[in-house]
């Protein structure tokens, strides 16, 4: 009886072992600290609801994904080089003829400085290894700062990527610089470089 | 004879084992032999992950290996239980069962102060939190992050675009998982659940495309796939690990399927009832309850090399709702700010190349027992300086030259 008692104790002890799933009840939380105002490029953005955001890599700081069957992608990045220079590698992308001036191409404004819009139509190209794709659109976004190129683009089906024109827009007004990290100096001055001996 | 032996009882007995010269001397040859080796292996494998090895209290027992993991020792027990036995020792045989007196007080109180020291090791094993706390020149910081312990973090984004505080599924509950196995997580704030499998201790975040595509058998999700990858042994906080999740409906219906990795710096999204949602996998953020300001980061290294010297951080430490309360502090090596129970320690920095900004990186402790090993060395002290100097006055007194006692001749 007692070797019976044992069994079913241990048969009950280590019946929780191999169970393949297990469920939990979240009640934790936490309040917010300046990690959750952290943003790529200190810029906060704010997409459409329908914009879901995928992770980054190394040439895509923010990533989206809308539309139908999440087939319209919305891509911002940081490269280098000239806007006309890269206008035409996507227009490139599409087959089309590269452009002398960049007069030729739309103009808007993001980030409060002149940006340069780049339009195409057509079969899609996206090189590193990925098929043609055809029956796409594009709308890009180019900006030039003091150090490099910030690019945004939006790439899809040809209805699909009419459909969030409006969208594509208005998310490139919805950029806030967050400065919530910084220290306030009382003249606003950046603080020191560094130098120095220990003062030990 | 015979009777006086029948009369030691059980406990008794056990009592004196416990207390006995053998077992201290036993505990404290392993403590040394596993230091020892802990030496040695900390420069196969780095120190976390040695230290964890030899002296967390879950490690029952030790088996000392070199660098291509073969064994250099037979098993030993694990150094945080030695301890336990060589506290219970040290109270059995150095405190209760010591002869007590004036004469014993000094090295009484060494005693006392060495399983105090012990004491205090146990109860940092328990309580102890640290964290980083990586700022740049002319930024401030509010939290910490533990390297060695990774989260999921989900959470709303209000009308502003700004996140909500966020429901968190701890590490515990993740890491035991493995790939086979599933964790259904549901929330006291959110109407949806989330199912997290295939977890990977040590992953990356790969990009799947016709020129590199996902293994046989790997999820691609949103064109990402996890890929398992060697572990780190020299630096634990490389390690990333990753998961797939599924948020689902209260009906159990699939709302979005994600693939998470810590290295990812910013969350992914999911839209659920006309709200976005955000869910990221990081280290755990550890709020601090007050701000620090870097204001100068500045250091110099060993000639040749890029090992640092010295380095100094000037901060500011800002407490009070309204900020109103600061202190200034000079933070370098060996000399670290305190206050509140929390404990910043310069733990190193970052020179920044042409255009870049300098950074400090901070190691933040909130250990309760922090001081408690100082207080200890200086009882210690104290307790052995008493009982010097009251064996060199027993001594002093000794040695005077005797009266020789003489016997008077009787009167009759």
């Amino acid at each position: 009886m007692r070797n019976l008692v044992l069994l079913a104790t241990a048969a009950t002890l280590f019946a929780g072992c191999g169970e393949p799933e297990k469920s939990i009840h979240v009640t934790e939380t936490r309040p917010i600290t300046l990690h959750d105002r952290h943003y790529p490029g200190n810029l906060k953005d704010r997409p459409p609801l329908g914009w879901r955001r995928l992770p980054g890599t190394q040439f895509r700081l923010i990533n989206y994904v809308t539309g139908k069957d999440d087939s319209v992608e919305v891509v911002m990045g940081e490269t280098q080089g000239q806007v006309l220079e890269n206008a035409n590698r996507w227009l490139g992308q599409f087959g089309l003829t590269p452009l002398q001036s960049e007069e030729f191409l739309g103009k808007t404004e993001m980030l409060g400085r002149p940006a340069f819009i780049v339009e195409g139509k057509g079969t899609y190209n996206p090189g590193m290894g990925q098929g043609a794709k055809e029956g796409y659109a594009m709308i890009g976004i180019i900006r030039q700062s003091s150090s490099n190129i910030i690019t945004l683009k939006m790439t899809g089906p040809v209805e699909e990527v009419e459909a969030q024109r409006e969208a594509l827009f208005e998310y490139t007004r919805s950029f806030t610089p967050i400065e919530d990290h910084f220290i306030e100096t009382p003249t606003g001055e950046k603080p020191a470089e560094t130098s120095g001996t220990p003062d030990y | 004879m015979s009777d006086s032996k029948k009369e030691i009882s059980l406990g008794k007995r056990v009592f004196r084992i416990l207390s006995g010269y053998e077992i201290a001397v036993v505990c404290l040859s392993l403590l040394f032999i596993l230091t020892f080796f802990g030496t040695i292996e900390q420069k196969w494998f780095g120190l976390w992950s040695t230290i964890h090895k030899y002296f967390d209290i879950k490690s029952l027992y030790v088996l000392p290996t070199r660098g291509d993991g073969k064994p250099i020792f037979f098993p030993l027990p694990g150094a945080y239980w030695v301890i336990v036995v060589l506290g219970i020792n040290m109270l059995c045989g150095a405190i209760i069962r010591a002869r007590k007196g004036w004469k014993k007080f000094g090295v009484l109180l060494s005693h006392c102060a060495i399983l105090f020291m012990l004491f205090a090791g146990a109860v940092s094993s328990v309580t102890k939190e640290e964290g980083h706390m990586r700022i740049l020149q002319g930024e401030k910081s509010d939290y910490a992050q533990k390297l060695f312990k990774h989260e999921i973090e989900i959470f709303k984004y209000d009308e502003n675009g700004d996140r909500e505080p966020p429901a968190i599924v701890r590490s515990k509950h993740i890491k035991s998982l493995g790939p086979k196995k599933k964790l259904n997580a549901t929330f006291e704030k959110f109407d949806f659940t989330l199912q997290v499998d295939h977890f990977l201790p040590v992953a990356e975040l790969a990009l799947a495309s016709p020129s590199s595509p996902a293994p046989d058998g790997v999820e691609v999700v949103d064109g990402f796939f996890l890929v398992e990858t060697e572990k780190n042994i020299q630096q634990e906080e490389a390690n990333l690990p990753g998961c797939y999740v599924t948020v689902k409906d209260e009906s159990g219906g699939t709302i979005q399927r994600l693939v998470l990795w810590a290295g990812n710096p910013y969350p992914v999204s999911f839209t659920h009832g006309g709200q976005r949602y955000g869910v990221t996998y990081l280290m755990e953020v550890w709020p601090m309850p007050f701000m620090v300001d870097l204001h100068r980061t500045f250091g110099e290294d060993h000639p040749g090399t890029n090992i640092p010297r010295w380095f100094q951080s000037d901060i500011t430490k800002i407490d009070g709702d309204d900020g109103e309360q600061r202190e200034d502090y000079k933070i370098v090596m060996n000399e670290p700010a305190r206050h509140g129970g929390y404990t910043l320690y310069q733990a190193g920095y970052t020179k920044a190349a042409e255009g870049e900004t300098p950074s400090s990186t901070f190691a933040v402790v909130k250990n309760p027992s922090d001081k408690w090993p100082e207080y200890a060395l200086y009882a210690s002290t104290i307790g052995l300086l008493i009982h010097f100097i009251t064996m060199l006055f027993r001594f002093a007194g000794g040695s005077r030259p005797k009266k020789l006692k003489t016997t008077e001749p009787s009167v009759s």
